[in-house]
């Protein structure tokens, strides 16, 4: 080990004079970067207590009338609740409602990984044609019910579903293996979407009416068909693969000054960008398998959480996660609200939902100095 | 002046099947001096630099005070070598301190951060940067992303200082503000510094030793005035052209006209088939 001398390198070797901020402005800016910082972790607690907000919202809303006032029944005084009540509550609402915030979680901090690894502000979980190949596993399972041996016969849309989107993000792994970096991986994407959305209409062409009204049904995206077997498979892959995508939050933000220079910093880029590749399909094939494709967060959830906390990605990965599990948590509560007495696929009423809130954060930040 | 050294030889570098550097040796760079790369568009110069920086697939050996630096992992290097490319990214919201910050966390992920943000600034300090510490990346100009770049790279006191034109987009103080620290830090800590420039002048004033690159291969290597020559400039450049020393290292470069246009161009095609 060659040492280095302290002796030699009087100015920026030894520690002390190394870190010493000397000037005026240095402090000022150290103290401003600390309340940033302080700023950016309350923005990001307050929407997830927002979140929770909308959750108990969606708890509350529904055609049946039951308020708070029902809720808090429910969850109180077994007695003097009805069994309709109690079935309405544990296997109609809450499975809806937790359903909503995982898709909108999944779905967002999937985007926003997305982004940033695709170096592309327009990408989405659903950029590389992860929704097609869903699309077209859950044709073949609607239309010419073919699934997978083993799955069960309730499951086989949601199998299909979420096999081919994970199939289809290994393939493009595959396929733009040995170099040519993220053009060569969008362009084999591209060509996935089309390949797929081909194969799909081919099905679609020989269904019958029937079958191909549920298939599009399917397509519009929903929560009406969470059940707790659902919600529990989409929250352990969720929470299971978010410590990961945090761990990597560092190396996020490096690479948002070029793949260059991340790797100059040390950052192994084609790694990171296969495994973040592997947490948004395994993310998104998971929430496309249950609810259908809902498109519009994965974009619109990391955009909101980078006009509120920036893109240190250790605030941005949280901030996503909250912002597309609120947007989805309201999309939900519109859902049931839209038409009275009939619950609109949810996809249909995220854009509606999330366009405002993301139209307002643009325009504010357009008015800043 | 300690016996650290940066020694290139045997170097052979290449994109895919096209070899753009072939075993190419340079005399050891001794710690403490300041080495230009110059030479014509095409030449090799940032390929060069890549590749010691371990971004480019290469073989041969780049040893920095007795350790190859091919041979070692990503991490290992980037506390051993600062790199800064020609280009930063424009459109990115992240402020320059949280960029070096960075920087500092992915070389060193146990480092504690309060530290790491406190050397982020002192190195902004003795750039003459700090009042853009807050500012984001995509509101700067081009000469202060290139400032921001440099302190990216220097941020984790490196031994080896690879720069891909810190100057180009810099007016003339800031040029000379840039190239005096980075001569500073490398005299004083037993550093070294390989910069690619493309201004002759700018890199006889600043440099120890000059190495001139074509088409792929070594020119000529020396002291500025070694190096930068009428012969070296018809030869490399193809220009007819009058080199007047000024004294105290500032050369003046005279270009007179255009030697034989096709010439030079034949050769660098000869020399990398």
């Amino acid at each position: 080990m060659v040492g280095r001398s302290r002796i030699e390198r009087p100015e920026m070797s030894t520690r002390g004079t190394m870190e010493a901020v000397s000037t005026e402005t240095g402090r000022h800016v150290l103290e401003v970067h600390a309340r940033l910082i302080r700023r950016r972790g309350i923005l990001v607690a307050a929407m997830a207590v927002l979140t929770l907000l909308a959750i108990l919202l969606d708890l509350t809303t529904g055609p049946s009338g039951m308020g708070i006032s029902e809720l808090w029944m429910v969850l109180s005084d077994h007695e003097n609740t009805t069994r309709a009540m109690q079935v309405i509550f544990w296997n109609v609402r809450l499975p809806i409602a937790m359903m909503a915030v995982l898709v909108g979680a999944a779905l967002s901090l999937a985007g926003a990984e997305m982004q940033t690894v695709l170096d592309n502000p327009l990408a989405s979980p659903f950029t590389l044609g992860v929704s097609s190949a869903a699309s077209l596993g859950a044709s073949l399972a609607i239309i010419l019910g073919l699934g997978l041996p083993l799955v069960p016969p309730h499951m086989i849309v949601a199998g299909n579903a979420f096999v081919f989107a994970l199939g289809s993000v290994l393939l493009l792994q595959y396929l733009a293996r040995g170099g040519g970096g993220i053009e060569t991986l969008v362009l084999f994407g591209i060509a996935l979407v089309f390949t797929f959305n081909a194969l799909v209409a081919l099905v679609q062409f020989m269904a019958s009416a029937d079958a191909l009204q549920q298939l599009v049904f399917w397509s519009m995206g929903n929560l009406g068909s969470a059940s707790w077997e659902t919600v529990a498979a989409l929250g352990v892959v969720t929470v299971l693969l978010f410590p990961f995508s945090l761990g990597a939050s560092w190396k996020m933000t490096a690479l948002r000054l070029g793949e260059e220079r991340a790797s100059s910093f040390g950052v192994d880029v084609a790694r990171l960008r296969f495994f973040s590749l592997l947490r948004v399909s395994l993310l998104a094939a998971t929430a496309v398998a249950f609810v259908g494709t809902v498109g519009f967060i994965g974009l619109v959830g990391p955009h909101i959480a980078r006009l509120l906390v920036g893109e240190d990605h250790r605030f941005l990965l949280p901030a996503s996660l909250c912002s597309g599990a609120l947007v989805m948590s309201l999309a939900s509560v519109a859902s049931k609200m839209l038409v009275p007495g009939m619950l609109l696929p949810v996809g249909i009423v995220t854009s509606l939902v999330g366009l405002p809130v993301f139209f307002i954060l643009i325009h504010r930040r357009r008015r800043r100095p | 002046m300690s016996a650290q050294t940066l020694h290139i030889s045997g170097l052979t570098v290449g994109y895919g099947s096209r070899c753009i550097i072939r075993d190419l040796n340079v005399s050891p760079i001794a710690a403490g001096g300041v080495t230009a790369l110059v030479g014509p568009n095409g030449a090799g110069k940032s390929t060069l630099l890549r590749a010691i920086a371990g971004l480019l697939p290469a073989t041969g050996k780049v040893v920095l005070n007795g350790r190859d630096l091919l041979a070692m992992s990503r991490q290992e290097r980037a506390k051993l070598v600062g790199f800064m490319p020609q280009s930063l990214p424009a459109g990115v919201g992240l402020s320059v301190l949280e960029t070096i910050v960075t920087a500092l966390k992915v070389a060193s992920p146990v480092a504690n951060e309060k530290l790491l943000r406190r050397r982020a600034v002192a190195v902004l300090e003795r750039l003459n940067a700090v009042h853009l510490a807050l500012d984001p990346l995509e509101r700067l100009s081009g000469g202060q992303r290139q400032m921001a770049g440099l302190a990216q790279a220097l941020a984790p006191d490196p031994e080896l200082l690879l720069l891909d034109e810190p100057t180009s987009a810099l007016d003339l103080r800031h040029q000379f503000h840039i190239m005096r620290t980075v001569r500073e830090l490398v005299r004083a800590g037993g550093r070294s510094a390989v910069i690619v420039l493309h201004d002759l002048a700018l890199a006889a004033q600043w440099a120890d030793t000059i190495v001139v690159l074509r088409g792929g291969g070594l020119h000529v290597e020396g002291p500025p005035a070694v190096a930068v020559t009428p012969d070296m400039l018809r030869d490399v450049y193809g220009v007819t052209a009058e080199v007047i020393d000024l004294g105290a290292g500032a050369l003046h470069i005279a270009i007179k006209d255009l030697a034989e246009a096709d010439a030079p161009v034949r050769q660098a095609t000869a020399s990398t088939s």
